[in-house]
């Protein structure tokens, strides 16, 4: 067992962080479930596709939480170090978003 | 696993940037066995820190013959939900070196991204190559080093920048460490991204045992920082892979409920098995993957 202790800011965030993305796993796994019993049904395609589309989009999301509020924290404790890692993280992440977007869209006629 | 038009199944289309998976058929059959490979890779996943995706993607791409870039997709997806899974259920237990892993998640993300770019330009051969050649590799580093403990029983020892401490079962005790060879662990989460860009198995793969061999990080804390790691890294190249519809949903969801069950297991395992017994595992499992591709380039 380990010994009770005061959690220090670090182990706070964790400890925020961890339930905030459970949290969104769950609805992630809810809308993935739903999505594949109807996919299985046969009936509802366009309802199935847009559930497990929605539950894919959440789980990828999921990391990016962590992220954000990991940058929020480190503004607030006002360490440098970390707050220049996590600033350039999020900007990497929102690269490939944008890619995304951009590949995704049809292209021009 | 060849489809045939008398098929009662429910046949997945794809959006337009994915001639290579036109077709997969998703029968109640094909969707069961998925999800147990997802929940074992889970299991295996959480239990060693390095994200189901090393396990599912050769399953996906041998076994059931999908094509490798939709196998990668799915397997990115897997290695979110694991990493998601195991970042939620490690906090509170002082393992994950948050900084240390914002640091690392720098290089591995923008080499991911990278990862994920260039992989339409390289041949499956190629591909095949680089998955037995990393895994080979890992195994014979873990194979080498395994009773690297890599904890300081003086609490008042200094620590550096980016050292931690954690509460270790094995000792009943606190122990501290000192993370070293920094530009050491930065170029191998810059490859760590860039494999989990190409081939959709998760930077842990990489990262978990050169932080444990040659950086000092005791295994625990290496894989749990890992697991925090291997998501975010993933993202940096997931969305890619969905644009150009290489992310197969039914297939997807399927692993991604397996994985979530099996990364609670590997959760409740890891707690109670033994670091050397955990790495032999570990090298276990890539050795096997690694000469599956090998008879695969053959």
């Amino acid at each position: 067992m380990t010994p009770e202790r005061t959690a220090s800011p670090m182990v706070v965030l964790q400890r925020r962080l961890g339930r905030l993305m459970l949290g969104a796993v769950q609805v992630s796994a809810v809308l993935l479930a739903g999505g594949l019993m109807m996919l299985l049904a046969g009936r509802t395609e366009l309802a199935s596709d847009w559930l497990l589309r929605t539950g894919l989009l959440i789980l990828m999301l999921t990391p990016v939480l962590r992220i954000i509020e990991a940058v929020l924290d480190s503004i607030r404790t006002r360490d440098w170090l970390f707050i220049a890692t996590t600033a350039a993280v999020l900007l990497v992440l929102t690269a490939t978003l944008l890619l995304a977007l951009n590949m995704a869209r049809p292209p021009n006629r | 696993m060849a489809a045939t038009d008398s098929d009662h199944s429910i046949r997945l289309r794809h959006t337009t940037n994915a001639p290579a998976a036109a077709l997969v058929p998703i029968t109640p059959a094909v969707l069961a066995v998925v999800m147990a490979v997802g929940a074992l890779s889970g299991c295996l996943g959480a239990l060693l820190g390095l994200g189901g995706g090393v396990f599912l993607v050769p399953f996906l791409n041998v076994v059931l013959e999908l094509p490798l870039n939709v196998s990668a997709g799915v397997g990115l997806m897997t290695v979110i939900a694991t990493s998601s899974v195991v970042s939620a259920g490690s906090t509170g237990r002082e393992l994950v070196n948050l900084r240390l892993g914002m640091l690392l998640l720098l290089a591995s993300s923008g080499a991911g991204l990278i990862g994920a770019l260039t992989v339409v330009h390289l041949p499956d051969r190629a591909l095949f190559g680089v998955f037995a050649a990393v895994t080979a590799t890992i195994c014979a580093i873990l194979l080498t080093r395994l009773d690297r403990r890599n904890v300081i029983l003086d609490e008042t020892a200094y620590l550096g920048p980016l050292g931690g401490r954690f509460y270790e079962d094995e000792s009943g005790r606190d122990v501290v460490y000192r993370t070293r060879r920094i530009p050491v662990a930065l170029c191998v989460s810059a490859a760590a991204g860039y494999v989990s860009g190409l081939l959709g198995i998760g930077g842990g793969i990489l990262q978990v045992p050169v932080l444990n061999a040659w950086c000092g990080v005791p295994l625990r804390v290496a894989a749990a920082t890992s697991a925090v790691m291997i998501g975010a890294t993933a993202v940096a190249s997931a969305p890619l892979y969905y644009a150009r519809g290489n992310v197969s949903a039914p297939l997807a969801a399927a692993a991604v409920l397996g994985v979530l069950v099996g990364s609670r297991a590997g959760l409740w395992f890891g707690g109670r098995a033994r670091a050397r017994w955990l790495k032999l595992l570990m090298a276990f499992v890539l050795g096997a993957v690694s000469l599956t591709y090998v008879l695969k380039l053959l």
